[in-house]
């Protein structure tokens, strides 16, 4: 697959799971109970328990589709960085909603850098809930080309 | 806690909601990140592949000090009120690096209903060498009844 802008990825749909809630908090020390236990969510004025503002991300339809857009773009783990992540929230989402993502290659550019060129491709995905957008998620990856001359 | 637009309009341009020093990002975090974000990428974990790609050791996820960002933001102004958050990953966070955060009111805008907060967010590491340069956005309702 080369990475032209526009390229799309396959729709994937999946439910949000309570023990990945938990397996980002250990990750990052979160100690808010908003996001595990109900009736802390429920005294905070949630309908249901949140999710931390960095638990989507575009790599769950790895594992459901089959297909990584990162490695289906032909990038190499060696040469590649995350560079960056955006999110734009919508709309409050909650543990055990059911979601479906839309990911998109939104931009490609190319510049030279002090040790070769840089590619920077940015991967957008949009997800909704009952066909109505809650979330979008960017992720930004920059990718060593190389010298010209190697 | 920054609830309703009033409290928002209060805030100076400038002010910070603090410098938080982070304990040292552990290598099982750093695995675990990788499982909680579905992430397969060796480089995280892998020693011999991590020096393959020209780094010093493997690497830590910029993810960390932007969720350690953002959970410090919903501390701040509560979780409904986030309503955008990024981050530029300029510096590799490195196995067992202390973090340092700090999150600065940028400048308040009027908007329908309520006013729009920007803050800049920035981590480094004890040395003062930049791991993460990002923004956010929260929204403060002039009637804000509901908590959380």
């Amino acid at each position: 697959m080369t990475a032209a802008p526009g390229t799309r990825f396959d729709d994937f749909t999946f439910r949000i799971e309570s023990s990945k809630v938990d397996e980002l908090c250990f990750a990052l020390r979160e100690r808010n109970p908003e996001y595990r236990d109900a009736r802390s969510a429920a005294a905070a004025g949630h309908r249901g328990m949140p999710v931390p503002p960095t638990f989507l991300n575009s790599s769950i339809q790895s594992s459901i589709t089959g297909v990584n857009p990162v490695d289906a773009l032909g990038i190499s783990r060696r040469r590649a960085l995350h560079a960056g992540q955006e999110y734009e929230y919508l709309a409050p989402i909650y543990v055990g909603d059911v979601l479906t993502g839309t990911t998109t290659l939104t931009e490609v550019s190319e510049k030279e850098g002090r040790s070769g060129g840089l590619r920077f491709l940015t991967l957008e995905t949009r997800f909704r809930r009952d066909g109505v957008e809650v979330a979008v998620v960017r992720n930004r990856v920059v990718e060593r080309l190389g010298r010209a001359d190697a | 806690m920054i609830a309703d637009a009033r409290a928002a309009r209060a805030l100076a341009a400038g002010s910070s909601l603090g410098r938080m020093e982070h304990a040292p990002v552990s290598r099982v975090e750093i695995a675990w990140y990788m499982v909680a974000s579905y992430d397969r990428n060796p480089i995280h974990v892998d020693e011999p592949f991590a020096k393959s790609a020209g780094l010093p050791s493997v690497v830590g996820q910029g993810m960390i000090p932007l969720g350690y960002l953002a959970s410090r933001l919903v501390a701040a102004v509560g979780h409904r009120r986030l309503r955008g958050l990024g981050g530029d990953f300029i510096g590799s966070v490195l196995p067992d690096e202390a973090l340092v955060t700090e999150i600065l009111l940028e400048d308040a805008s009027e908007r329908e209903g309520g006013v729009e907060l920007r803050w800049k967010l920035a981590a480094e590491n004890a040395a003062g060498a930049v791991r993460l340069r990002g923004w956010a956005r929260t929204f403060h309702e002039d009637s804000d009844a509901v908590r959380g």
